[in-house]
C-alpha cells in the first residue's frame, strides 16, 4: 500500500509539470491566435492571405511533427534551447492556428449591418472594430475557445516523446517499474480527466448559455 | 545560419521511395479506425438518445475518452491490456485505441446533428406506423449523418494527425520511418519537413474530399 502512495505522489509532481506546461502553452497560443486572427481580418489581401496560409499549415501539420520539426529546425538555424521550450513553442504554435480560426470565424459570422449600424452612427472604422466588432465577436468565440483548454492539455502528453518529465512519461515510466500498467494508467486517466474535465464542462454551460440567448 | 550544415534535399529524394510503405500503413490505421470509430460514434449517439443506464453508460464513456490523451489511451492498450491476457498486434492496439477515443469525438457530433433535426421528422414518421427503432434507423439516422459530414471531416483530420501517434509503440507508419531515418542520418530536420509536407498533402486531399461530399450529399432546394 505504502507502494501505491509513493506512486500517487509522483504522478502528483508529474501532473504538475503536465499543468505548468499546458498553463504556458494557453497563454502563449491566446496571445499569438489572437494578433494572428484580428490581424488577418483588419490588413489588406496580401497581409490576410498570408496568415490565412500561416493557419493551414500549422492546423494541417500534426503536433507530434511540429514538435520534431521545432526541436531539429531551432538547431538548423542555430538556435539552441532547452525541451521544454521546444514542447511549448511547438504545441502554442499548433493551438494559436486554432484560436485564430476561430477568432477569424466569430468576426465573420457576425452580421454586416452591426458594422454598418456603428458606422452610420458616425464611428471612424478602427473604432467600429474596438467597440462593435470585436466584443461581440470574441462573446461568440468564447464557448470554443474553452474547448481548446482541454486539447492544450491533452496535447502536452506529446512533450513525452521528447522526453519531458510530465504525466504520461511519468506514468509509462511507473508502469514499466512497478509492472502495474492497468493501475498506473488507471491513476493517470484520472489525474487528465480530473485536470481537463472543469474546461469542457465550463465549455458546455457556455454555450448553452449563450446559444439560450441569441434565440 | 549553422554554416556547418545545409538543407540537403537529395537526401530527401534518396529516401522518397521508402514512404511509399509508410504511407500505406498510415492510411491503413486511418481508414481501419475511422471506420470502427463511425460505427462506434454512430452507437453511442443512439444510446444517448434512449433514456435510462445504457444512456449514462454511454455519456460517462464519451466523457471519459474525451478528456484524457490520445498517447495514454494508446499505452493502456498496449502495455496495460496484456497484463490482463489481452494480448494483441500494434496494428489492432493502435487502432483500438484510436478508434475508441474518437468514437466519442464522432458519437457527440453525430447526436449534436440528431438534435438539430426538427421534431416533426420523427412525428412523421410515428404517424406513419414507423416504430421508433425504424424511425432511427431510416428518417432520422440518414439525415442526421448527412448533415455531419462537415463536422465529422474536420474530425477525421485530426484522427489522421492522431496516426501519428501510433509510431510510439512500433507502428511502422509515416513517423516512425522518418524517425528512424534522420536517426541515421544527419538529416533530421530535412526528414520532418518531408513528413510534414506528407501530412499537410493528406489532410489537404482529406478536407478537399469532405467538401465534395458535402456538395454531393446537399440538398436540392
Amino acid at each position: 500500500m505504502e507502494d501505491f502512495s509513493a506512486m500517487l505522489f509522483h504522478m502528483g509532481r508529474a501532473a504538475q509539470v503536465t499543468l505548468a506546461l499546458a498553463m504556458v502553452c494557453v497563454v502563449l497560443s491566446t496571445v499569438v491566435g489572437l494578433i494572428l486572427g484580428i490581424v488577418g481580418m483588419l490588413s489588406g489581401p496580401i497581409v490576410s492571405g498570408l496568415i490565412r496560409s500561416i493557419v493551414y499549415v500549422f492546423r494541417g501539420i500534426p503536433i507530434l511533427v511540429q514538435i520534431f520539426l521545432v526541436y531539429f529546425g531551432l538547431p538548423f538555424f542555430g538556435i539552441l534551447v532547452n525541451p521544454y521550450t521546444v514542447a511549448a513553442l511547438a504545441i502554442s504554435l499548433h493551438i494559436s492556428a486554432y484560436v485564430a480560426e476561430i477568432v477569424r470565424g466569430s468576426i465573420v459570422s457576425l452580421p454586416k449591418i452591426q458594422n454598418e449600424g456603428g458606422l452610420a452612427l458616425g464611428m471612424m472604422p478602427a473604432q467600429v472594430v474596438l467597440w462593435i466588432t470585436l466584443p461581440q465577436a470574441l462573446k461568440a468565440a468564447l464557448p470554443p475557445y474553452i474547448s481548446l483548454v482541454p486539447i492544450t492539455i491533452k496535447a502536452t502528453s506529446l512533450a513525452s516523446i521528447i522526453s519531458i518529465w510530465e504525466l504520461t512519461l511519468a506514468s509509462k515510466e511507473v508502469a514499466n517499474q512497478t509492472l502495474q500498467a492497468f493501475e498506473v494508467f488507471g491513476v493517470a486517466f484520472a489525474l487528465y480527466f480530473i485536470i481537463c474535465f472543469p474546461f469542457t464542462w465550463f465549455g458546455y454551460h457556455l454555450e448553452k448559455k449563450l446559444t439560450a440567448y441569441s434565440h | 545560419m549553422n554554416p556547418y550544415l545545409r538543407f540537403d534535399l537529395d537526401f530527401i529524394l534518396r529516401h522518397v521511395p521508402d514512404f511509399g510503405p509508410a504511407i500505406l500503413m498510415t492510411l491503413g490505421v486511418f481508414f481501419t479506425s475511422l471506420v470502427a470509430a463511425f460505427v462506434g460514434g454512430v452507437l453511442l449517439a443512439i444510446a444517448r438518445q434512449i433514456r435510462g443506464p445504457l444512456c449514462w453508460a454511454a455519456t460517462v464513456y464519451i466523457e471519459l475518452m474525451r478528456n484524457t490523451p490520445s498517447l495514454l489511451h494508446l499505452f493502456f492498450v498496449f502495455f496495460g491490456l496484456p497484463l490482463i491476457g489481452i494480448v494483441w498486434s500494434p496494428f489492432v492496439c493502435g487502432v483500438v485505441a484510436l478508434s475508441a477515443q474518437h468514437a466519442a469525438f464522432l458519437a457527440e457530433i453525430i447526436r449534436g446533428a440528431i438534435q438539430m433535426l426538427s421534431r416533426q421528422q420523427r412525428e412523421a414518421g410515428w404517424a406513419l406506423g414507423l416504430l421508433p427503432g425504424k424511425v432511427m434507423r431510416y428518417i432520422i439516422l440518414p439525415q442526421a449523418c448527412r448533415n455531419s459530414i462537415p463536422a465529422v471531416g474536420n474530425q477525421s483530420v485530426l484522427l489522421l494527425h492522431d496516426t501519428a501517434l501510433v509510431s510510439a509503440i512500433g507502428i511502422v507508419e509515416i513517423m516512425l520511418t522518418a524517425r528512424s531515418l534522420a536517426e541515421r542520418s544527419a538529416a533530421s530536420f530535412e526528414m520532418f519537413v518531408t513528413i510534414g509536407v506528407i501530412y499537410l498533402a493528406l489532410s489537404s486531399v482529406l478536407s478537399l474530399s469532405t467538401g465534395f461530399l458535402e456538395r454531393y450529399y446537399a440538398f436540392e432546394r
